[in-house]
């Protein structure tokens, strides 16, 4: 049975959860984890008078129910176990994961996965600027998976090394900005300056409007990225599935970003206008 | 023993322990698919001679592709890992990476050893191949003129087992093939299998050594029908033709159990006598007595 944390109230503080992992508390009874230390706002807090706790985590499964929204880091340096939150939560979900999975049934704040390197997080709703991107280090992703049902803000894989993020709805500007690799999909809208800055990687821009592209990106021809065969069965594993045609479509690809080392790549389903 | 007509002749056949490597091949459509695994499975029928020993295992459905695209998985047997290494690089560098449309993938993502693939190959890329690690496994995208050649990083290897035969005498050479190709047409769909030789069948089946000294193989005299009366044979008195069909698997079990099958398709009238070949029992580690196999795996 799984380890169930149940907020007893609304806060407003911000509520660091992020020493509360699946392999900590596994060992715990719920009393003893009621008299874990939390850091809410200044103040140290037992975790029990904020959270009702029901369960054990000894299956290496935890749930954390509420608004959470005010929480951050939940699922900091995971590596293994499944962390799932029934609610919406704040900034730094799954910030430097190693492995394991997060679950988020609402949506999560700022720099979900920020500098993660393996696993895979699952948000159901949206999120906010940097996704996979940690600013205060300046540090992007080097692994794993982050899906995203709703939409993402600002400069989604900033920074980027290695893994994949996908997007089902719109993103803010300057996605993948300075990427040094790693693949970022994105199904709806992708605001302006996409891959500014970027030295290798992909961007898979899967929506049918024209794509604002920089002028520091050279068109290239059309082709059927194969990758993309493989990319989908990968995501569609855990819970993102894409219409699996897009793997046989032709896609304009474009090369750039030529102020940087100019060998990152930007799909689109849109073939512009040709030459 | 006798299978209808057919008598089973208490015999074994000699079989050698090899490493064995399994790749996924797909392509745009049958034409191109069968055109890269003809060319990567050419000149491999045996390692008397060939750096390896390869041929299709069987079709592979769009559902049980890694790109979704029709494939076809191939097996490849060699002496050790670091020659099968350098045969399957070379083999997928000439045969399929040349090959319009193809993509070749790790069909032993559990062997026990791995030998690089795509990492070699990308280099061919010059400078402008991309790698793309989806979960734990590492893509090399190649650029080439018609779009981009997809490979993974490595393959897996593991141990097989090479040599598992039947011999087939029969009347006649139109029955002989016949039979032949049964057996072959038998053991398509088998998976962990392979016949490397052409068509499945090999007519010159070979004895250790010869008179001349640099040869290590020479035409097995006790079974050409032209030799019989001039030379000791174990030819059947009534056998003017010889199959050989050399089957080579992933374990013993497969081995076993195709040379069962095997047998079994082949019997029937024409076929005088169906037996097991071998070198007298010292060279090859493991050994397949034809009757115990017949018992071991009823049809």
């Amino acid at each position: 049975m799984a380890l169930h944390l149940t907020t007893r109230t609304h806060w407003t503080l911000p509520i660091d959860l992020s020493g509360e992992l699946p392999g900590l508390l596994a060992p715990l009874s719920p009393s003893e984890v009621g008299k874990r230390k939390l850091l809410v706002g200044r103040e140290q807090v037992d975790l029990g008078e904020i959270f009702s706790i029901s369960g054990s985590a000894g299956d290496g499964v935890v749930v954390w129910e509420g608004d959470l929204s005010t929480a951050f880091g939940i699922g900091h340096l995971l590596k293994e176990g499944q962390v799932t939150v029934r609610g919406s939560v704040g900034s730094y979900c799954g910030s430097q994961m190693k492995g394991g999975s997060i679950v988020v049934e609402g949506s999560a704040g700022t720099s979900v996965g920020a500098a993660m390197a393996g696993g895979t997080i699952h948000v159901l709703g949206s999120c906010g600027n940097d996704v996979g991107h940690d600013p205060r280090r300046g540090v992007g992703m080097t692994g794993g998976t982050i899906v995203v049902d709703g939409s993402a803000g600002t400069h989604v894989g900033r920074t980027i090394r290695r893994g994949t993020i996908a997007v089902r709805g719109s993103v803010g500007e300057g996605a993948v900005m300075d990427a040094i690799a790693g693949t970022v999909i994105v199904m709806g809208k992708s605001g302006r300056n996409a891959g500014s800055g970027m030295r290798r990687g992909s961007l898979f821009l899967l929506d049918d409007a024209p794509p604002e592209i920089l002028p520091t990106f050279q068109r290239g021809r059309s082709l059927k990225p194969l990758i993309l065969s493989l990319l989908l069965p990968h995501l569609a594993s855990i819970g993102f599935k894409i219409d699996p045609s897009f793997a046989h479509r032709d896609m304009r690809l474009y090369h750039g970003d030529m102020l940087s080392l100019g060998l990152g790549e930007i799909f689109s389903v849109h073939q512009g206008d040709g030459e | 023993m006798k299978l209808g007509p057919t008598t089973i002749r208490e015999s074994f056949a000699e079989a050698f322990g090899m490493r064995f490597t399994r790749l996924i091949v797909t392509a745009h459509d049958e034409h191109w698919l069968e055109a890269a695994v003809r060319e990567a499975t050419g000149f491999a029928t045996s390692v008397i001679a060939c750096d390896v020993e390869a041929a299709l295992e069987r079709w592979l459905p769009t559902g049980e592709t890694p790109d979704g695209r029709l494939g076809a998985a191939i097996l490849m047997f060699g002496f050790s890992t670091a020659s099968l290494a350098d045969s399957v690089t070379r083999r997928v560098g000439q045969c399929i990476l040349t090959c319009p449309t193809t993509a070749v993938f790790d069909g032993l993502p559990d062997g026990t050893e791995r030998v690089p693939l795509g990492k070699f190959l990308r280099f061919f890329g010059d400078g402008f191949q991309r790698s793309k690690v989806i979960g734990d496994r590492r893509f090399w995208r190649v650029p080439v003129m018609d779009g981009e050649f997809l490979v993974e990083e490595s393959v897996g290897v593991a141990k097989g087992i090479a040599g598992g035969n039947i011999i087939l005498q029969c009347i006649n050479s139109e029955g002989a093939l016949r039979a032949a190709r049964s057996v072959v047409d038998a053991l398509a769909p088998m998976p962990g299998v392979i016949v490397p030789f052409p068509g499945g069948v090999v007519r010159s089946g070979s004895k250790v050594g010869s008179k001349y000294p640099k040869l290590r193989a020479s035409t097995n005299n006790a079974y050409c029908p032209t030799l019989a009366g001039r030379v000791p044979t174990e030819l059947h008195p009534n056998a003017n033709c010889a199959y050989e069909v050399v089957i080579d698997g992933v374990d013993e079990p497969s081995v076993a159990g195709a040379m069962a099958k095997a047998a079994r398709s082949a019997a029937g009238e024409g076929v005088l006598v169906i037996e097991a070949g071998n070198y007298g029992g010292k060279l090859g580690k493991f050994h397949f007595p034809l009757i115990d196999v017949l018992e071991r795996f009823p049809g």
